[in-house]
């Protein structure tokens, strides 16, 4: 049996947590999940909302917040702006955690995350820039994974991220730190994430 | 290899891959014990050891088979798993494929009957491959 999930670090402990029924919601506050986002601006806070946004469910700490402050830089839960590196970004100060298990040991390869609009995976992501950064990669600089206005997004090469390949395991992360910002104002229905793998 | 890969004979209908082999054999994919390699992973391994490469690859769900041209440099067996954050849509792939220089042809299979067939750059599916654990032909 094969399964993927989609994990963010908090809760009591805090602890790597599956999202399960609910949903990544990007506010402008590290603890209010409702509070909006200045447009043109990133977030500041990144929650477990058990609706659009629902109610918070992060539990006893908030999910890391990782804010794109420029191409090569980011601030963590507020703090002062710092290189985006594997150095300065620890695993357990990354956004959401991608988590593929397997009840087999299995190789993976060709995994890649992409931001579209919920409906067609090749359609981008509606009314918002997103930045991603994959930890583990030696990566120094943020990848821009949707852009509406700019028509970059979706499931399509030259748009998606590409994620590390990963050797026989049964269990199978990669590290991810997420930013975004909205082009316009209002609810932001029309995005999603994707992950897609192939394994054997 | 597991002796559970290897089949002296294969019923129908079955749900996998099924290999020919340059011995003889007809090895066929298995639920493994947790924690153990894939029955992919562990025929990639046995082709190695024993100097063997598959003559024949087939990927049989239910009544609907597909098989991969086995004039092939090699084969290639995976499956793809999508998921989404927000909608938690899953959509899972079994493919098989046969490689032809830098490229593979794949056919992809679903639960619900679809076939997809792809082409994809060998680089991308090698760890996937028998390229680097078959005998030359």
């Amino acid at each position: 049996m094969a399964t993927i999930t989609f994990e963010g670090y908090m809760g009591a402990g805090p602890g790597w947590a599956d999202l399960g029924a609910n949903t990544l919601v990007f506010s402008g506050s590290l603890t209010d999940l409702t509070a909006a986002i200045t447009v043109g601006q990133f977030q500041d806070g990144t929650h477990a909302g058990n609706g659009d946004p629902g109610t918070d469910q992060c539990g006893a700490n908030h999910m890391n917040n990782v804010k794109y402050t420029s191409g090569s830089q980011m601030s963590v839960n507020g703090a002062a702006a710092e290189d985006i590196t594997d150095a300065n970004l620890a695993t357990t100060e990354c956004s959401l955690r991608v988590h593929f298990n397997h009840t087999s040991s299995v190789a993976v390869s060709g995994a890649r995350l992409y931001c579209y609009d919920g409906s067609v995976v090749t359609n981008e992501g509606v009314g918002v820039d997103m930045y991603v950064f994959e930890r583990g990669r030696t990566e120094v600089a943020w990848t821009l994974l949707n852009d509406d206005s700019g028509n970059i997004g979706g499931d399509n090469a030259g748009d998606y991220k590409s994620l590390a390949d990963s050797g026989a395991a049964t269990d199978h992360y990669w590290y991810l730190a997420i930013s975004v910002s909205p082009e316009s104002v209002g609810a932001k229905a029309s995005v999603d994430l994707g992950v897609a793998l192939t394994y054997s | 290899m597991s002796s559970d890969i290897i089949a002296s004979g294969v019923t129908s209908p079955r749900v996998g891959w099924i290999a020919s082999l340059s011995n003889g054999m007809t090895a066929v994919e298995t639920e493994m014990t947790p924690g153990e390699m894939s029955s992919w992973q562990q025929l990639l391994r046995f082709l190695k050891d024993n100097n063997l490469r598959i003559t024949m690859l087939r990927l049989q769900h239910n009544r609907q088979t597909v098989v991969a041209d086995g004039k092939a440099d090699g084969f290639v067996q995976c499956y793809q798993l999508i998921k989404s954050v927000f909608t938690s849509k899953e959509t899972r792939y079994h493919g098989i494929g046969s490689v032809f220089g830098d490229l593979v042809f794949l056919t992809w299979m679903n639960g619900m009957g679809e076939v997809i067939q792809d082409v994809r750059p060998l680089s991308e599916y090698r760890v996937h491959s028998t390229m680097d654990w078959q005998a030359e032909k």
